[in-house]
């Protein structure tokens, strides 16, 4: 196979550009995934642990599983995007079980309340699904996704009962993938 | 195995995919995803919205990405190309080691600790099941016996290993998730021949609604 180039790729097509690394063990096609995702992610881990230098370091080590489980990667089950959040998820939720890093988010929850989360995105059909969204049941979505609160913290932040968060989770879920999949 | 008719609810689905739920509750779902297509679907669904979110999200402005990004570039040079994985079930959960044994009928062997006449109990108590004061506990109800009615101050997680129970909300059978939260009160009690064994996962004690419960919880440690 010839050398690719970002060229080559429909913009944005960045599932065909991640099977293509994995078939090529090309490192720098790979680098110009990374250098699209990397600050992207990297702002995500900062809000979900509320920690920079962890954030880094889990960043650089979700792009190194990524590059070593290239060929793991099914377009037809997730997309790249989708599939670079699990790698990360799973190495946060591993390093919150051994060190308890939800301990320092429950510190955190008692000068945390009332605040309105933005979550400043920059275009697409989810930027548009969270804006239809009711504030409450976007800010519990925030919470979840960017802050990793579980239902009894978002409850404690809000004052709401838990019952109510539940709920408006559930519905929020609902029209989201209603508004992400239209078909 | 039994059709699934109890799950859990969407909004914890979607916590688990966030990386939201403490470990416990991870541990509770891995076992019900193991016997439950259906639930796999909605937590891609959820991981989708989050990869959309990451897509979507503006790139952090800071004044060592060049650094960060040479000291990956390095680090990528000295690893060998992707290598083609083996498909596997390396992706599947480990459970815990309690658990398996209860699955596999040889639970007579684990060390069940007596709560009241009829119902035994064992916390599951590998460090990393403790957070934040969630925690997971098997309980064993023997055949004809209820627990005394109660709610909760935080969320619990039931999921039925063996056996069944019914309460105010329906009958759960192996495979099933009871997903309360405080505003449900409700008392199961076992049905069948079989003594009924679920695993439980809590964030805050459980409140009984009678007298001698509450003033046994500190020894029965629920």
């Amino acid at each position: 196979m010839g050398e690719l180039r970002l060229e080559d790729f429909e913009q944005y097509d960045w599932d065909s550009y991640l099977v293509a690394v994995a078939g090529t063990g090309d490192r720098k096609l790979f680098m110009v995934f990374y250098d699209h995702f990397a600050p992207r992610l990297r702002s995500w881990l900062i809000k979900l642990s509320g920690d920079k230098e962890l954030a880094q370091e889990l960043s650089q080590e979700t792009f190194l599983q990524a590059w070593r489980r290239a060929s793991a990667f099914n377009p037809e089950k997730a997309k790249a995007s989708t599939w670079l959040f699990t790698i990360a998820r799973n190495l946060f939720v591993d390093h919150k079980r051994r060190q308890k890093v939800e301990q320092k988010h429950a510190e955190k929850l008692a000068i945390d309340d009332v605040k309105s989360y933005d979550f400043g995105l920059d275009d697409g059909l989810i930027k548009k699904a969270i804006a239809n969204l009711p504030h409450q049941q976007s800010q519990m979505i925030y919470q979840s996704y960017y802050l990793g609160r579980s239902h009894s913290e978002i409850a404690k932040a809000s004052g709401l009962p838990l019952g109510t968060i539940k709920s408006s989770i559930r519905l929020a879920f609902q029209k989201l993938c209603i508004e992400l999949n239209p078909s | 195995m039994n059709p699934i008719n109890h799950h859990p609810d969407e909004a914890t689905l979607l916590s688990y995919a966030a990386g939201a739920l403490s470990q416990p509750f991870v541990v509770l779902i891995d076992c019900h995803l193991q016997q439950c297509p259906q639930c796999h679907e909605k937590i891609f669904k959820a991981e989708a919205i989050a990869g959309e979110f990451i897509e979507h999200s503006p790139p952090i402005e800071a004044s060592n990405c060049e650094a960060l990004r040479d000291s990956f570039f390095a680090t990528l040079n000295s690893e060998p190309a992707p290598q083609p994985l083996a498909p596997s079930g390396s992706s599947e959960h480990q459970l815990p080691a309690e658990v398996a044994v209860v699955l596999s009928g040889r639970d007579q062997k684990l060390p069940w600790r007596l709560i009241v006449p009829g119902m035994h109990s064992i916390t599951l108590n590998s460090s990393d099941l403790h957070s934040s004061g969630s925690s997971l506990k098997l309980l064993r109800i023997a055949p004809g016996r209820n627990l005394p009615l109660h709610s909760h101050r935080g969320s619990e997680l039931t999921m039925v290993l063996r056996g069944a129970f019914q309460d105010e909300l329906g009958c759960f059978r192996a495979g099933d998730v009871a997903d309360l939260d405080h505003e449900i009160e409700h008392q199961p009690i076992t049905i069948g021949n079989e003594a009924c064994t679920c695993l439980i996962a809590v964030d805050a004690p459980l409140e009984f609604k009678s007298l001698v419960p509450n003033l046994l919880q500190p020894f029965i440690d629920f």
